[in-house]
């Protein structure tokens, strides 16, 4: 992470931010062409399918924002491949990397809660947004795995029993309603709607959070910034 | 003078043309050769059974004209009926027996004998009293003309009798079938896609509904590949380019096998995790909101 010119903190760079909008404008387009295929019998869903007309056209739609998301999660792991064998300080400063660190945040923010410790300062990213990001990707990943049985079900069935078949129709079903709510209930508490925000939450547009912010939020970090700025201008001067 | 004479014409043709009118249609109505309209025009034609339900015996002679069997008499079908006055024990209605109009496209006596035929050696066939005959699916035959049940109607029809437990336990079949079939694609695609998802009657078959196990019915596993990616199915839009295993994906009884019992379970699992989650996540989120 870097402080740019104008004292802002880069927090996510361009292929991050793209990839996240890629991945969640999939999302809501599959979301809002999903739900209604879920609960069809019920009246906001017949409605639904009155208006687009076309059963197979809204199962379309859907399929290609499935396909978008399976990109998107490839093209993560990809870029995290390709990052890794390029630069070395990637290796050594894994931001989502789960420490124990974390768990001793866990326990203590839960003593926050109940007024017995105050709140731990946290780095780059919380538990909480660890937490986040793993879950959605295992969901995300079992809903595209699930979702291409369904897409391929000829296929699928000369693979395997059709059995699983039925199965990962039923998973695909349930755990999306999972996704959703553990999207709006946890992810978008922590970054968007969080009490602690002073700002909205724009990183995943400009990428860039202000500096009272980065103190606030991810104390460690900012620390860890300033001080990496001041050695590098202490060796400089030594060299100079 | 011409006015005059043309008109004269005029009435002379048109007297000649009904009357040519008269004689050539009114055969073709089925005048009531048997006279069986005489008594049965009148609406207080009715009688109360034994079990206390009023029958009408009422026949709106009109609107029979204009079904579909309004060229047929009536001794036709109720062949039973010999004498006029007649007897009051008499027997059903066989819709297999021939009919002596000529068929213009067959160009002989027209009969539904085929298809009673292969419906009597059905399973509906049997002689039981919760089996259906010919009118709980063909009402409408002695009604409008031409009047075609809806997809929807068919569905509807095979499901009042196959959603009720008590008589399919009777013999032996499957009680979940209906819902089976609503838990299925098929069900989704006839739902939204214009009535166009298989309904009962595309797999089973109109008349000739067997069980699996009878070597001719549709649903057969020898024949489960034909009916469903086959020639026919290829031209309906049904599965065509399928392996030989995805037929066996559809299976009223699919909820018996360990592994979809499974996925049941599994499915009512995470809905109870999706709900604990909801409340568990809105506390937590409420505590921190005051907290921070
Ligand atoms: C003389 C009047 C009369 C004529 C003509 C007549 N019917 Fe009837 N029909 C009756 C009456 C009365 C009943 C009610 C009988 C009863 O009490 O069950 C009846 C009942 C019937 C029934 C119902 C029988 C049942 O028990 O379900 C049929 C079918 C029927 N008629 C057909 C015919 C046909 C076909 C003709 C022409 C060939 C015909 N009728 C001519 C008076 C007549
Ligand atoms: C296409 C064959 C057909 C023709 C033609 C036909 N009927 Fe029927 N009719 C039936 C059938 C089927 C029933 C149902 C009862 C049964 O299965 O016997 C029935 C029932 C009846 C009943 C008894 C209704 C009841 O509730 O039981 C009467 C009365 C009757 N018909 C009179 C007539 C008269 C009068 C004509 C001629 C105008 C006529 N039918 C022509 C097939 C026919
Ligand atoms: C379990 C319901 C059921 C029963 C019982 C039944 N049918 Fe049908 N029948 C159908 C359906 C469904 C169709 C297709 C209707 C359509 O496409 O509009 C059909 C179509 C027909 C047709 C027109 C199409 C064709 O194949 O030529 C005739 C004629 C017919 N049935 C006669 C009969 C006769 C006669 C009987 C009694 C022996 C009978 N049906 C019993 C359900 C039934
Ligand atoms: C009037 C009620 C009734 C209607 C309507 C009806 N069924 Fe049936 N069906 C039965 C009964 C009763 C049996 C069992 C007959 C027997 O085994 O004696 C049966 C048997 C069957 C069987 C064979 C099951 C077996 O193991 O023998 C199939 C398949 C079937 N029906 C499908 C259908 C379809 C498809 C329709 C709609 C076109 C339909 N049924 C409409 C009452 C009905
Ligand atoms: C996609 C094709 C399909 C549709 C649609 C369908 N079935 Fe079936 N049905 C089957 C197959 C395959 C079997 C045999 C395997 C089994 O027992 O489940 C079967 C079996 C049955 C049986 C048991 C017969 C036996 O062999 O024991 C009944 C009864 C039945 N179906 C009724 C219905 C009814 C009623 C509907 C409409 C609500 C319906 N089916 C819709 C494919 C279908």
């Amino acid at each position: 992470m870097q402080k740019s010119e104008e004292g802002l903190f880069v927090y996510w760079s361009v292929n991050q931010r793209l990839t996240h909008i890629v991945l969640f404008s999939a999302v809501i387009i599959s979301v809002i062409t999903g739900i209604p295929m879920k609960y069809y019998r019920l009246d906001f869903g017949m409605r639904f399918f009155q208006l687009f007309d076309s059963y197979i056209a809204v199962r379309m739609i859907h399929n290609a924002a499935g396909f978008l998301i399976l990109t998107a999660l490839l093209y993560h792991i990809g870029s995290i491949i390709y990052v890794w064998m390029r630069t070395e300080q990637f290796r050594k400063v894994i931001y989502m990397k789960f420490t124990k660190n974390d768990i001793k945040d866990f326990a203590n923010y839960i003593l926050f809660l109940f007024f017995l410790k105050k709140k731990p300062k946290f780095g780059k990213y919380s538990f909480f947004e660890k937490l986040d990001y793993y879950i959605s990707f295992i969901l995300l990943a079992l809903l595209a795995i699930t979702g291409l049985i369904q897409a391929f079900p000829i296929i699928a069935t000369a693979l395997i029993s059709i059995s699983w078949l039925l199965i990962s129709v039923k998973l695909h079903s349930s755990l999306s309603v999972l996704f959703i709510v553990y999207v709006l209930f946890s992810h978008m508490f922590n970054t968007h709607y969080h009490p602690g925000r002073l700002y909205l939450n724009t990183v995943w547009l400009f990428g860039t959070l202000s500096e009272d912010e980065m103190k606030k939020m991810h104390y460690l970090e900012y620390m860890r910034v300033l001080k990496r700025d001041v050695d590098l201008r202490e060796e400089y001067k030594k060299k100079a | 003078m011409i006015n005059n004479i043309f008109s004269k014409h005029a009435v002379l043709a048109a007297i000649l043309v009904a009357g040519l009118l008269c004689a050539f249609a009114a055969p073709s109505y089925s005048k009531d050769v048997d006279d069986c309209i005489l008594c049965h025009r009148h609406e207080g034609l009715r009688v109360t059974g034994a079990d206390g339900n009023v029958r009408s015996f009422y026949v709106d002679y009109e609107h029979y004209k204009g079904s579909i069997h309004g060229s047929a008499n009536c001794r036709r079908c109720h062949t039973s009926v010999t004498e006029v006055p007649h007897k009051k024990r008499y027997k059903k209605v066989n819709c297999g027996v021939v009919c002596h109009l000529k068929s213009i496209a067959l160009k002989r006596s027209f009969s539904h004998s085929k298809i009673y035929d292969t419906f009597m050696t059905s399973s509906h066939g049997a002689t039981n009293e919760d089996a259906p005959g010919c009118l709980n699916c063909h009402p409408q035959n002695l009604d409008k003309r031409g009047a075609k049940k809806s997809r929807l109607e068919i569905l509807v029809e095979c499901s009042k009798c196959h959603i009720d437990d008590k008589t399919m336990s009777k013999y032996d079949i499957f009680p979940g079938i209906v819902q089976s079939y609503e838990n299925s694609l098929h069900s989704k695609v006839f739902f939204l896609e214009n009535s166009s998802g298989a309904i009962c009657t595309d797999c089973h078959s109109t008349h000739n509904i067997l069980t699996k196990d009878e070597k001719t019915s549709p649903m057969n596993e020898r024949n489960l590949y034909k009916t469903c990616a086959g020639k026919e199915a290829a031209v309906a839009g049904c599965h065509m380019a399928t392996n030989p295993d995805f037929v066996y994906s559809f299976n009223h009884e699919r909820v018996k096998e360990a592994g979809v019992a499974t996925a049941f379970k599994v499915e009512s699992t995470i809905n109870f995790v999706i709900i604990a989650l909801f409340y568990f996540l809105s506390i937590v989120n409420i505590i921190r909101i005051i907290r921070e």
